[in-house]
């Protein structure tokens, strides 16, 4: 059971007369008024206040006991769990379970603007209240959202039936202010990429605001010119939130294709550029980044070359020591499938190590938790292992089928490519 | 988002009765309450109220038995401002919501939306009732499984751009977030809850100007049924339509998908669904385009094509060959054309085979109504 079911529960065996209800809930402040029309409770008048007024008529009145809040048919008051103060229940209070009609549960959730509920903000009575769950349990009507309330919001609770009208507002608290996010690194880091380069992955030090990447990323050319449109529109986090891909359009980046003929590529050869991240992009806490983070580049020769083991070097590590296995590749290399597509296997198995890309994308490391031993070893590489420009092992990201006389036979997914070397 | 297929008599057939089943047949070691859903996207339902809901950045799929199975009650009248409604709803300031798909149950014709809520990422389904009403989905009586991608894969899958159940299989098609690629998913029924699916198939390649072969992403699908054999009919990033034959494809192999229609250049496709009418049975999709406007007054428009253009198998119609829309035209060649009810169209799905519940575009804001099937 919950703090607050068993708060409410309480309440339940010691009725409390509104200004103990209130108080019982140290965030509650009611604002509302009580208007004492209805005859059955043998009260006349109406005794409607502003807010502050009546705040101050409580503060006043509540020491000396207000006639008023022992006669209050009904207590209204908020009662967040103990372990988590944005998991609330509104908790509407009668002296007895008479009080309320029979169906109220059910007729309070199928109205559209219920007599009784909670709203973001003021709550006007014509306006849909938050979704959540009702329940009459004993004299006590309770409400519980079906989503936790959101931090530093103003939510207030209205109850309306005849003769009686009550407000209580909720206030949470504000969240702790959030340090500002960080872009901590835009992969590739080379500052010359392909003219028909494809993709950044943006490392964020904590999640981010999602939905918002196309406004927060552009692509600016050396006039300060914006290059129009030149992001894939599908949003691809990795499951922390804090690596983005973005993605060139690749209808616009592959040769040949509709819109690379209509719009021309994004980037041209030769031509000085650069993805700026504005400063304006929030985490998921809320913190902007602060500011502006560019990356410049030059864009050079496109790649259109299928990848090929051929020209890598292998530094084999001596044996005896953890020194790093060094792979060296004459292009720089995709830097998310190199931290994932390569491993290294001797005869009883892999080797277990930690894997690190070097700046520039033109070297792999393996550290070996255990010293090398001395024999041969296997290098691994799954096929589609890619460099900047979509080509990979296994095939170049654009073929020129006219080039080709027979047909290609397509490759098979994850196959590896292995080379050999022998530790001494 | 999906429809069952039913392009046979027999699939329609099964389709129809399994309306009525209980979707509790179609799930394994079941879990009870909340299933507290990471991330939600791409949406679609299987018979009997049973709800797919992926979760695009968790690499997974969950089924979730809703328990609403009918009767049919459709929305009487439009929803003028969507994202209000919602974040009223869910207590969160306007503008603080977001939604990323809408699914709309053919047993009850109440529609589902996964929506995430700002600022705290809150991922959760909506359902929007015939009187307009939306309130989360409870969970106090559902049961689901979720079914994750397979593990080996997981890195490699980084956004999940549809599900769809298939008669006898449930359909995934996940994307890469580091190649630009994407594989199909095959889960087996019943869904077994904490179970891992198959990777079918992997590419599909695009032909521009019969000359440049480059791979092309599946962004949206629907399963279809021919002549007893399974096929997989997506959209693609670049706007053809392909078709994969199902029951060739052996696990992780790559297998070249069949261009049988080109809808024009610039366009991302965002739903896709079939229905029947007079006999012919069409294939509607609709998408985001690139372009300026040649029609219509947004950049989200619809199309419908002649499912016989889907079922060629003329080699001189596939592929680079491949019938293509006649761009400045509204209609044409025979058997495509642009839908006008599906102009602004942000989601559709299929209501019946003759009306859509679009959620539509309108100024700022976004409305949610009926509109007829052409």
């Amino acid at each position: 059971m919950s703090a607050a079911a068993a708060d409410v529960r309480r309440l339940q065996h010691l009725p409390l007369s509104a200004s103990e209800g209130l108080r019982s809930s140290l965030t509650t402040i009611a604002v509302g008024f009580v208007r004492f029309a209805n005859p059955t409770h043998g009260y006349g008048g109406a005794a409607p206040l502003g807010p502050l007024v009546s705040l101050l008529l409580w503060f006043l009145a509540a020491p000396v006991g207000w006639a008023a809040e022992k006669s209050a048919p009904v207590n209204l008051l908020f009662t967040p769990a103990a372990q988590d103060p944005l998991q609330i229940e509104v908790v509407a209070e009668a002296r007895d379970a008479q009080f309320w009609p029979r169906d109220s549960t059910a007729e309070l959730t199928r109205a559209a603007q219920p007599w009784f509920g909670l709203w973001l903000g003021e709550g006007k009575p014509s306006s849909v209240p938050i979704a959540g769950i009702y329940a009459l349990v004993g004299a006590q009507l309770r409400f519980r959202p079906s989503l936790p309330l959101l931090p530093g919001q103003t939510y207030t609770a209205r109850l309306e039936r005849p003769g009686l009208s009550l407000r209580a507002e909720h206030r949470t608290a504000a969240p702790a202010p959030a340090a500002a996010p960080k872009l901590l690194a835009i992969y590739p880091t080379s500052d010359r990429l392909p003219a028909n380069h494809l993709k950044f992955y943006l490392v964020f030090s904590e999640p981010m605001e999602g939905g918002v990447f196309l406004q927060q990323c552009r692509l600016v050319d050396a006039r300060g010119r914006e290059v129009q449109a030149p992001f894939r529109e599908t949003e691809l986090w990795s499951p922390d939130g804090r690596r983005l891909t973005l993605w060139f359009h690749p209808g616009r980046q592959k040769a040949g294709v509709n819109l690379n003929v209509e719009f021309g590529p994004v980037l041209h050869e030769g031509g000085e550029y650069r993805l700026v991240i504005d400063g304006r992009w929030r985490s998921a806490h809320g913190a902007p980044l602060g500011s502006d983070v560019t990356k410049a580049f030059r864009a050079i020769t496109p790649l259109h070359e299928q990848l090929a083991t051929r020209d890598w070097k292998v530094y084999a590590p001596p044996a005896g020591t953890r020194e790093p296995l060094r792979v060296g590749f004459p292009h720089p290399l995709d830097w998310a499938t190199l931290n994932r597509m390569l491993r290294v296997t001797s005869a009883t198995g892999e080797v277990a190590g930690t894997v690190a890309v070097e700046p520039g994308e033109q070297e792999w490391r393996l550290v070996p938790e255990r010293p090398w031993t001395s024999g041969g070893y296997t290098l691994r590489v799954q096929t589609a292992l890619e460099d900047h420009a979509g080509n990979s092992l296994a095939r170049p990201f654009e073929v020129n089928l006219q080039q080709r006389v027979t047909s290609r036979s397509l490759p098979v997914v994850e196959a590896e490519t292995t080379l050999p070397f022998t530790v001494r | 988002m999906r429809s069952i297929p039913s392009l046979l008599a027999g699939t329609a057939l099964f389709a129809a009765l399994s309306t009525s089943l209980p979707a509790a047949s179609h799930l394994k070691d079941a879990a009870t309450g909340d299933p507290k859903l990471r991330s939600v996207g791409a949406m679609s339902f299987g018979p009997g109220g049973l709800l797919l809901v992926t979760e695009p950045r968790h690499a997974a799929i969950v089924a979730i038995e809703t328990g609403d199975t009918g009767p049919v009650q459709k929305l009487k009248q439009r929803v003028d401002n969507v994202g209000a409604l919602l974040a009223a709803r869910l207590g969160a300031p306007e503008g603080g919501v977001t939604i990323a798909d809408m699914a709309v149950n053919p047993a009850s014709g109440k529609i589902y939306l996964s929506v995430t809520r700002k600022p705290d990422n809150a991922s959760l389904i909506v359902i929007v009732t015939a009187d307009g009403q939306a309130a989360p989905l409870d969970y106090a009586k559902a049961k689901h499984a979720r079914v994750s991608l397979p593990a080996a894969d997981t890195a490699k899958v980084g956004n999940v751009s549809d599900v769809a159940f298939a008669g006898d299989r449930v359909l995934a098609a996940g994307s890469s977030n580091e190649e630009f690629s994407s594989k199909i998913f095959t889960l087996s029924l019943p869904l077994a809850h904490g179970g891992s699916a198959m990777p079918v198939s992997a590419e599909t390649y695009h032909v521009a100007h019969g000359k440049w072969e480059t791979k092309a992403p599946i962004t949206s699908f629907v399963p279809m049924e021919e002549n007893g054999k399974h096929y997989v009919v997506g959209s693609f990033a670049c706007t053809p339509i392909a078709k994969f034959e199902l029951d060739d494809l052996k696990p992780n192999a790559q297998v070249k998908g069949t261009s049988v229609v080109e809808l024009g250049s610039g366009n991302r496709p965002l739903d896709m669904f079939t229905y029947e009418k007079e006999g012919k049975q069409w294939l509607v999709t609709h998408t985001q385009r690139f372009h300026q406007n040649l029609f219509g007054p947004s950049k989200y428009w619809g199309a419908r094509v002649d499912m016989s253009h889907i079922k060629v198998r003329d080699e001189a119609k596939i592929n680079q060959k491949a019938v293509r829309r006649d761009v400045k035209q509204p209609k044409g060649p025979e058997g495509i054309e642009i839908v006008d009810s599906l102009f602004g169209a942000v989601h559709v799905d299929k209501l019946s085979n003759t009306e859509v519940v679009v959620l539509r575009e309108q100024g700022t804001a976004l409305t949610l109504e009926i509109a007829p099937l052409p």
